[in-house]
């Protein structure tokens, strides 16, 4: 590779060679749908040459485009239900809510998918003693994921699965978990029980034990706060909302180049380091998280709300640099000028 | 972040003689343009092809040595079996251990076709077979299946390729070292190390969390994404005047005389550029990420065959600030050392 | 070796924030730390025969016990008191406050059989009779790889009771280990004496 290497064209090489670290947005095949109860159905995708898929963390997510070029295409993320041990198959369990479920419930063996992801939200502790793993109806999925990699690696868990008779979906799933000696699997059908099981079930916990919850807010409120009058220290209480929690994409502001005076509109969700890069301007750049400090721009005026990790409080509070990648306008609307 | 990853060097100083393997292998670790060093998050881009003013380095993530493989992996080998201490895993990390080794594995076979070759079983996704011709390893194996390996994962893995291991994880906010394999350890214990966050590991350098370097650091590694691999390369002055890679604390009563005896005797060809390559990569299954590190050596003797490198180590050297030359262990010698080698 | 148990009568204060037991070098609060307003249940372990031990032991018993149920376990030393310190932890339940008392040689591998059993720095308060000065410590050896009650203070000193070497004691503390790094200083411990 050497002797056709030019000076002026640095190579560079796809970092991961192997097909099971893709993660970026690829076309998966459904391989099966099945109703688990009236509302819940549970989609299997696979690769469509068969091949490997990225193993991942318990408790990540895929997100899926939902109606893709129809008047519904969204992003949503579903979580993965098996353990991501070197997997075949990407299994997601939805509940139907809305346009974006509704279109996955339509889905049939052999359609394709586009898919994002594994990504990783709500991941166990590597050294976790034991674990507490609280479901509140379809908040089963990342839970059921947890479970399953506690199996695998022989550790052990209570289950608390907080549900509507008849709406249960893997409710035997766990069931068959819990006739291992090292998983126990409590039920609750009402608010009133669940709340006196959450209370009773984190009083009694080994040092060690950390605690994850997946359910709607209510259930997810009692969790914490029986936790706190348990005496739980934060950092071992973990919970997960149904939706991930997307980048703050930001206030749509303006910036204005001072050597043309060129005016450049930068909506929501693009940084101003992409917009300056879209009008061929060559800012340095690399991590693009705020990070390296790679891209910082000296800038002459106007409020910036930083979200860098690299400028010192002084530097941010001076106001003369900013970082493209992460940081914007402190309101919307407002014009940067940056030295450029 | 200074060493970005700028167009690789042209090699405009062409050395004194025709540059081959070791020489033409190293990751020098300075930018054409760079005069003075600090302690920085120099991250790039993982597989960027480099070129110094000897040759090319950086193509893969695994840089087996060329010819000098096996005499590197004879003596990994000959301490992993003298010292069990040089590895240690924190409970809960096997699984990430396997991560590791499946990952490097499949890039090993995919860099190095003509010797290392992995095999998938197409009934069973979790069973493998590994063969490595150039150290005569055949090993199947079933995935997160301890029995199935002659060793733990990691020291299976550390068997096979010159890197030292190292694993980190988040505990209660921390980046924590929480396993590693390490033979070739700059005066630092690997047994002691692992288990500590990295806070506390790097509490001795100076300038590093004074600047802040160690939190942009862990800032960098906590938000590794899974997508992307990414390397940064670091220097000393080697403790020993040999090749000598084992400068481990553990080894220090074998290795403490050498330096004075150098200087004593003025031995300045001898006296090694350490040069450490050091890898992250986030591994899916577990978000474990990577600090491996690869670690070369060249002496001062070589170096000076290479003009560009000659006079911008010694630029270097000498500039660097008083405490870091301290830190780095040649603030006594470093004047009568750049002397000797920038002498005509 | 004595265990005490306490009865409950109350519920948890609040107000004070947690303060963990500091990583890196090990630093000590110059008098006890209060008991942790927000803890369900606080475990005491006083080590060692140190009166100033038995002392604070006894103030952060009187202190929790009106509030949340409490229990002191007592080791004079770490090797007989050990059963009893495991069968602690193994008893308690998450919401536990762990303070541990006594010289920092046993504080030291006591916090660290603590965060073995999966206790974390939020869950641990400790005060040592004995932060000034040289004293005894836990110090890794690097050279014979193995951990021993030595003589010093980080920065000084001590001879190796495994390998006999002069050992150098780092500024380096292990909160897993509980112990401090130590190395060769290439110096025979009889020089260092005649000197």
């Amino acid at each position: 590779m050497s002797a056709t290497l030019q000076p002026e064209a640095p190579v560079r090489y796809a970092a991961h060679q192997h097909a099971a670290y893709r993660t970026g947005p690829r076309l998966l095949r459904v391989a099966e749908v099945r109703a688990l109860t009236t509302e819940v159905r549970h989609v299997v995708l696979v690769d469509p040459d068969g091949g490997h898929l990225a193993p991942y963390e318990p408790g990540a997510h895929v997100v899926l485009t939902t109606d893709p070029g129809g008047p519904g295409e969204k992003r949503n993320a579903y979580s993965l239900t098996d353990d991501g041990f070197n997997p075949r198959r990407y299994a997601i369990s939805v509940l139907r809510r809305e346009q974006g479920s509704a279109w996955v419930h339509g889905l049939a063996a052999g359609d394709l998918v586009e898919v994002e992801g594994p990504r990783s939200a709500f991941a166990p502790r590597h050294d976790q003693r034991h674990a507490l793993l609280v479901a509140g109806g379809i908040g089963v999925t990342p839970v059921l994921s947890h479970a399953r990699a506690i199996v695998r690696w022989g550790g052990s868990a209570e289950v608390l699965y907080s549900y509507r008779p008849g709406h249960a979906a893997h409710l035997d799933d766990l069931r068959a978990l819990a006739e291992r000696e090292d998983v126990t699997l409590h039920e609750a059908t009402t608010v009133a029980a669940t709340a006196a099981l959450l209370a009773d079930r984190l009083a009694d916990q080994p040092l060690g034990t950390h605690a994850y919850a997946c359910g709607p807010v209510p259930l997810l409120e009692t969790y914490v706060d029986a936790a706190r009058a348990a005496g739980w220290p934060e950092h071992r209480v973990h919970l997960e909302r149904f939706t991930a929690p997307e980048l703050d994409p930001g206030v749509p502001f303006t910036a204005t180049l001072a050597s043309t005076g060129e005016r450049l509109a930068v909506p929501p969700g693009t940084s101003l380091l992409e917009a300056l890069l879209a009008t061929g301007r060559a800012v340095p750049n690399l991590c693009r998280q705020g990070v390296c400090g790679e891209c910082e721009v000296p800038v002459r005026r106007g409020a910036v709300e930083h979200r860098d990790l690299v400028l010192s409080d002084a530097a941010k509070e001076c106001g003369d640099r900013m970082l493209a990648c992460v940081s914007r306008a402190a309101r919307a609307d407002d014009d940067i000028e940056v030295d450029l | 972040m200074t060493l970005a990853p700028a167009a690789p060097t042209a090699a405009t100083d062409a050395p004194a003689f025709p540059v081959r393997g070791h020489t033409a292998r190293l990751p020098w670790p300075f930018p054409d343009d760079l005069d003075a060093f600090r302690y920085s998050v120099n991250v790039e881009p993982a597989r960027l092809v480099r070129r110094t003013a000897a040759g090319e380095w950086g193509a893969t993530i695994v840089d087996l040595g060329g010819e000098e493989y096996g005499a590197i992996m004879a003596e990994r080998r000959r301490i992993l079996d003298a010292d069990p201490h040089r590895v240690r895993i924190m409970p809960g990390m096997l699984p990430a251990c396997w991560d590791l080794l499946l990952y490097y594995l499949r890039d090993l076979a995919a860099s190095y076709p003509a010797i290392m070759r992995l095999d998938e079983d197409p009934r069973d996704p979790d069973r493998f077979r590994w063969r490595n011709a150039a150290l005569g390893t055949d090993q199947t194996f079933v995935l997160g299946d301890a029995t199935s390996l002659p060793w733990d994962p990691m020291t299976f893995l550390g068997r096979e390729v010159p890197d030292d291991l190292l694993l980190v994880k988040e505990r209660d906010g921390e980046l924590c070292f929480d396993a590693g394999l390490v033979t070739f350890a700059a005066a630092w214990s690997v047994s002691f190390d692992v288990g500590m966050t990295m806070a506390e590991i790097h509490n001795p350098v100076p300038r590093l969390t004074r600047e802040g370097i160690t939190s942009r650091a862990e800032q960098f590694l906590r938000r590794l994404p899974v997508d992307q691999v990414y390397r940064r390369v670091n220097w000393t002055l080697s403790a020993s005047g040999s090749r000598l890679l084992d400068v481990s604390l553990e080894e220090l009563p074998a290795w403490a005389g050498d330096i004075p005896a150098l200087v004593a005797a003025e031995d300045w060809g001898r006296l090694q550029l350490r040069i450490e390559v050091e890898h992250f990569i986030r591994l899916p299954m577990t978000g474990a990420v990577t600090f491996n590190i690869r670690t070369h050596m060249t002496s001062l003797e070589e170096i000076r065959q290479v003009p560009a490198w000659r006079d911008q180590l010694a630029r270097v050297v000498l500039e660097l600030p008083e405490d870091l030359a301290a830190y780095k262990g040649f603030l006594d010698y470093r004047e009568p050392a750049m002397a000797w080698l920038t002498r005509r | 070796m004595t265990t005490v148990e306490i009865a409950a009568t109350g519920i948890a204060a609040t107000g004070i924030a947690a303060t963990e037991v500091p990583l890196g070098l090990p630093h000590w609060p110059a008098v006890p730390e209060p008991v942790d307003p927000t803890a369900a249940t606080v475990l005491v372990l006083a080590l060692g025969g140190h009166p100033r031990t038995a002392e604070v032991a006894g103030a952060w018993v009187r202190e929790a016990e009106g509030r949340v149920p409490t229990r002191l376990v007592v080791a004079d030393d770490l090797a007989t008191g050990h059963d009893d310190v495991v069968a602690a932890l193994d008893a308690v339940r998450i919401g536990v406050r762990i303070m541990v008392v006594g010289p920092q040689h046993d504080v030291l591998l006591t916090l660290a059989r603590c965060r073995a059993h999966g206790a974390s720095g939020a869950e641990l308060r400790a005060f040592v009779v004995d932060a000034e000065g040289p004293t005894d410590l836990p110090v890794y050896c690097a050279h014979c790889r193995a951990t021993h009650r030595l003589h010093g203070e980080p920065g000084g000193t001590a001879v190796c009771t495994g390998c006999a070497r002069l050992l150098e004691i780092h500024p380096h503390h292990s909160a897993a280990r509980g112990s401090f790094l130590a190395s060769d200083t290439g110096t025979e411990p009889d020089d260092q004496v005649a000197a």
